[in-house]
């Protein structure tokens, strides 16, 4: 989605210390994004947020809870505010929780666990190698957040095309991947 | 806008690698916000 600079999985909610996903403590599995609010806001996040997942579902796994984690007071209003015209407009108790993430900390899940869509793309995925030799630096980079987004569902066809010479792609690797969301944009039209 | 860092894919030897640069890539924007949700 336009805006989205970086994304990363990993683990928040719990009081474990370095939580791992084998021995993940009371941490649920969680994203963090990285964005730019000049071209998205955080209110359109919560929008996106609320439509990716059931919230009138109480998970009864803490590694699977559905959490709204605000970072400041100014995201905490927004977040309240979302989830109640959320619950007016669906008449029925959100059972998403609203948490602080100064209480707990955001730990960054394990490497193979990162870009995932991206990683399972071995075309894609050894042009990456060469521009990111480095793990860590392929992880943050802002054209794999948003590559992995269109693999796995997100995004239009002209919103590609406006940004695809951007992303250091060859242009075979380019010409795949916009063929790629040319067919889901196909099959979901 | 460019996403990409400076390939090392064509660089001969590790003193042909680009110095050491921010973990991030260069065009992104330096004010950023960051939201944190878990989606269950």
């Amino acid at each position: 989605m336009e805006g989205v600079i970086r994304t990363r999985a990993g683990y928040a909610g719990g009081a474990k210390l370095n939580p791992t996903y084998h021995d993940l403590g009371d941490h649920s599995e969680s994203l963090q994004v990285d964005f730019d609010p000049v071209r998205i806001s955080f209110e359109e996040l919560l929008e996106l947020f609320w439509l990716a997942h059931d919230p009138t579902h109480k998970s009864l796994w803490t590694q699977y809870k559905t959490v709204l984690f605000f970072a400041d007071p100014e995201q905490e209003r927004a977040a309240v505010a979302s989830r109640d015209r959320l619950e007016a407009a669906l008449g029925r108790p959100v059972r998403t929780e609203i948490l602080p993430l100064a209480e707990t900390a955001f730990y960054q899940a394990e490497d193979y666990h990162q870009k995932y869509r991206l990683r399972h793309a071995r075309d894609l995925m050894g042009e990456f190698r060469a521009m990111y030799p480095v793990e860590a630096d392929f992880v943050r980079s802002t054209a794999a957040a948003r590559i992995n987004g269109y693999l796995d569902g997100e995004g239009t066809l002209s919103q590609l095309e406006r940004e695809l010479d951007s992303l250091g792609l060859s242009a075979a690797a380019a010409a795949g991947l916009r063929e790629y969301v040319a067919k889901r944009t196909r099959r979901t039209a | 806008m460019n996403f990409r860092r400076t390939p090392a894919a064509h660089a001969e030897s590790a003193q042909d690698l680009p110095p050491a640069l921010p973990p991030v890539d260069l065009a992104a924007p330096a004010q950023f916000e960051t939201a944190t949700f878990a989606l269950g």
